[in-house]
């Protein structure tokens, strides 16, 4: 299981990225979750065709114990998904479920002619790239500061770590205080008490809310990212750093040569579950602006919770989530199409 | 030397920056404890102050007393509690079994483990809504246990299997030698073992459960059967401009939360990185 990382990223590049390329999807799929932590199945794990009886035992008691994960997993998650998908093609409306009939594609002609449609793409797409971007950038050089600090190591850690588990909701509660317009703590500290500007700056107004709602989600992400990625600096061979000082590397270019190229692993995935996290964000938008004002800020999750749950059009909704989840898709294929691009050619 | 000079010059800035980041990391929950101190009549005044000219827990009392964040405090420690236990007795059950079992179609159903938990929860909610309308879980406790149980399986399960991947064989074996069935060894001699991993596990599915918003909003109805998060954004739509009386809840829904971070947060942290660590 524990292999190296060095080790164990040429191996995953190998194996796992040049062997099963037609495979793409399904092994980026994979790769992106704790696959730091699980590849060793597809490595190590060979599975037996051939039954004895013994064997036949061990797979029913495995199945076993497996089963109640399973049958959760199944009826709360699976299920429901493909249930969604199969809502898309209907008009069904929870309050008039009774009637309920299929129609086809018009679902998504109606998805598509939305005249807010193209903002609401873009606002998703800027809000995902713009958080994902900034949070790797930050928590990139926040991880290379705290690698150099020596004394309670353990405590900065936890420390820069805690925005991380507060709940969404109080997050939003504290940002919601700290950028109101009139007496946000930002404004007050901004106009009445320096007087750098004259104004009074409204955060969640049409032009800033999505700027902020960015903002807070960077404040919230950037924790979890850089506690990975100062773990994945640590598992760092000193010697490597050894040998390019030896060979007249400066600090930047040992970032450049050594750094970079031994955190690709980890960047990737940490950067691709952040994208994905921010895709599905839901809970701190909703106490922020809750889209507003007009679809100023409104993602797709957004789109989704009001169509289904404030205009009961469950079928139209529907609709929406598998343009959502079709978006996630492409986007997470096409980023590891790009890393893997420059994977290529390193 | 100068490189002496230059050395310190360097570290205090780095000590200057870090100390900036922590500020912005801490600060904003710290400007909620000072905003719960004050009184309204203060909070009223433009410019605001920033530390409270007269102290008062009042704000406190409001909200334990005259709101129901009690009730909402107790449903969401039972929810999660409940939520918790299922799902690590079902996570480390999976765990041990695609750990130390072979069968037929292992990578699929581990493979199938992370895809389910790439599901968009928005889009699982609406038909989760009508399924549990149909079978009576709707607006009910049960319905959310079950369903908190789910959301933090697959990092459960993958971190428990990592875990129990590394015990060694012997220890089983020895064990299998002194007449121990398969269930017999995983209770006493993989979980106590593996209880840092474990902890880590719990530690991670209590703060979903403790955290989770969405699927309380859509599926609950009732006032008194809320979670806290669920209450508390009410509370900030219903009395936002109470400020201190909104940072007085928050301040109590976060307590529990950096309670068992502050008490097991090592543990998480080094569960979330094994991976990046040890490869």
């Amino acid at each position: 299981m524990f292999v190296p990382l060095k080790r164990h990223v040429r191996k995953v590049e190998k194996n796992e990225i040049n062997k099963r390329r037609g495979d793409r999807v399904h092994a980026s799929i994979f790769m992106a979750f704790y696959a730091v932590n699980g590849m060793d199945v597809i490595m190590n794990v060979k599975e037996k065709r051939s039954f004895s009886r013994i064997s036949m035992w061990e797979a029913i008691r495995g199945y076993l114990f497996i089963l109640p994960a399973m049958a959760l997993l199944l009826s709360l998650l699976f299920i429901p998904m493909v249930k969604g998908f199969g809502y898309s093609l209907t008009n069904f409306n929870i309050l008039k479920s009774w009637d309920m009939e299929f129609i086809g594609l018009k679902n998504f002609g109606k998805v598509f002619s939305n005249k807010d449609f193209l903002t609401i793409i873009k606002n998703e797409v800027q809000f995902a790239l713009s958080v994902t971007v900034v949070t790797v950038v930050i928590s990139l050089m926040i991880a290379l500061l705290l690698n150099k600090v020596r004394h309670c190591k353990n405590l900065v850690r936890s420390l820069v770590f805690m925005p991380w588990v507060l709940p969404e909701v109080v997050v939003g509660a504290i940002w919601r205080w700290m950028l109101n317009g009139e007496k946000g703590l930002v404004n007050t500290i901004l106009v009445d008490y320096m007087h750098l500007i004259p104004n009074k700056i409204q955060f969640f107004s049409e032009a800033l809310a999505l700027i902020s709602v960015s903002f807070v989600y960077i404040w919230r992400t950037y924790p979890y990212v850089t506690i990975m990625l100062s773990a994945g600096l640590q598992s760092i061979d000193r010697e490597q750093y050894e040998a390019s000082a030896i060979d007249g590397c400066n600090k930047i270019k040992q970032f450049w040569y050594v750094t970079l190229p031994n955190l690709r692993y980890v960047l990737s995935i940490c950067s691709l579950m952040a994208m994905i996290w921010t895709m599905n964000a839901f809970g701190i938008i909703n106490i922020l602006t809750a889209g507003g004002p007009g679809v100023a800020s409104t993602t797709m999750p957004m789109i989704i919770y009001r169509t289904a749950f404030q205009n009961y059009k469950f079928g139209l909704a529907s609709a929406y989530s598998v343009v959502q989840f079709l978006i996630i898709t492409i986007m997470a294929v096409a980023y590891l199409r790009v890393t893997k691009a420059t994977n290529e050619e390193a | 030397m100068k490189n002496n000079r230059k050395y310190y010059i360097f570290s205090a800035l780095r000590m200057l920056i870090l100390a900036l980041i922590l500020f912005m990391a801490l600060f904003p929950l710290f400007w909620m404890v000072l905003t719960s101190s004050k009184n309204m009549t203060e909070l009223l005044k433009i410019p605001a102050t920033i530390l409270p000219e007269n102290f008062t827990l009042e704000a406190y009392r409001t909200v334990w007393v005259d709101k129901p964040f009690v009730t909402y405090i107790s449903n969401s420690l039972k929810i999660s509690i409940v939520a918790t236990f299922l799902g690590m007795v079902v996570s480390c059950m999976a765990a041990y079994g695609f750990a130390k079992f072979r069968f037929p179609f292992k990578k699929t159903l581990l493979m199938f483990v992370l895809v389910a938990q790439m599901f968009p929860s928005t889009s699982i909610i609406i038909p989760l809504f009508s399924i549990y309308k149909s079978y009576g879980l709707y607006d009910s406790h049960l319905g959310l246990m079950l369903l908190y149980a789910t959301i933090s399986l697959a990092f459960s399960i993958w971190m428990m299997y990592g875990y129990f991947k590394g015990v060694p064989r012997e220890l089983e074996e020895a064990a299998r030698i002194d007449g121990g069935g398969a269930l017999k060894i995983f209770v006493n001699i993989i979980l106590p073992i593996s209880k840092p991993g474990i902890a880590a596990v719990g530690v991670y599915a209590f703060m979903c459960s403790w955290n989770e918003y969405l699927y309380s909003l859509i599926l609950l109805t009732t006032d008194t059967k809320y979670t806290i998060s669920l209450g508390l954004s009410r509370f900030i739509t219903e009395f936002g401009t109470y400020w201190n009386e909104m940072g007085a809840a928050s301040i109590v829904v976060t307590i529990p939360t950096l309670l068992i971070f502050m008490l097991l947060g090592k543990n998480l942290i080094a569960g979330l990185t094994a991976g990046a660590v040890k490869g």
